[in-house]
């Protein structure tokens, strides 16, 4: 097993429920081929840097997860297939994973996602940002990974 | 007599220039940080040489890296929208 981030990219002017269902479907086939999801982070609808296919903006998501070689073609060949991407890209971080710290970092993440989401009713939103702090002490990389969307979501 | 130098040599004072990624260890290069990557890059989107940077070869090759990622989902430009002259 390795550990991999995935980036993708649905269109901007798409509804929420469009992109919902994009993280639902990947969440799915990344479980469903020998992969384990960490977490998702939701940076939101950003401008981008250059008109692809002729929008100017795009909803980012990412995908932390531990998985092999297959999860990632699989992954990928599904990217190419839907029409609502309109990019991705995928990073090894590690090349082991123990099985047992990934464990603690999901239920740390969970732990971290639960409380905020109880009270209000966005639970997408409220999610990523407060995780960031209590997931960072696990491991080195989680903190550099866990500092970068959320400054870049302020932008 | 001695020879007298027709024109003195001017003295440059060449700065050490150091890898910020080498003195602060907590900087990290990420695809995901086009903030950062921005300090790297000329206003026209190029990508400043380690001559100029200061940075190490090693970090280098990482920002360089990290600016293609960037690039590849529209985090940073190829060739930014310029206002027309």
């Amino acid at each position: 097993m390795r550990r991999y981030e995935s980036v993708w990219v649905v269109q901007g002017d798409l509804p929420d429920e469009d992109v919902q269902s994009t993280i639902d479907k990947f969440s799915r086939i990344i479980s469903s081929h020998g992969g384990t999801l960490v977490g998702l982070d939701d940076w939101g609808r950003r401008k981008l840097a250059y008109k692809i296919k002729g929008t100017t903006r795009g909803y980012y998501i990412l995908a932390d997860f531990a998985g092999t070689s297959a999860t990632v073609k699989e992954l990928e060949r599904n990217y190419r297939i839907d029409d609502r991407i309109i990019r991705y890209h995928t990073v090894k971080k590690s090349d082991k994973v123990n099985l047992e710290a990934l464990q603690a970092e999901i239920a740390a993440r969970a732990q971290a996602a639960a409380p905020p989401a109880a009270a209000p009713p966005p639970p997408a939103e409220a999610a990523p940002s407060p995780e960031a702090l209590p997931a960072a002490p696990s491991s080195e990389d989680a903190a550099s990974e866990e500092k970068t969307p959320t400054t870049a979501k302020e932008e | 007599m001695p020879v007298m130098p027709r024109r003195k040599r001017k003295q440059f004072y060449v700065r050490r220039k150091v890898c910020r990624f080498c003195v602060d260890q907590a900087l990290s290069i990420d695809y995901k940080d086009a903030n950062t990557l921005r300090q790297f890059v000329t206003e026209r989107g190029k990508i400043i040489p380690r001559r100029i940077s200061g940075n190490c070869a090693r970090h280098q090759r990482r920002v360089t890296r990290a600016i293609k990622q960037a690039r590849l989902l529209a985090l940073m430009p190829y060739v930014p929208m310029m206002p027309p002259p």
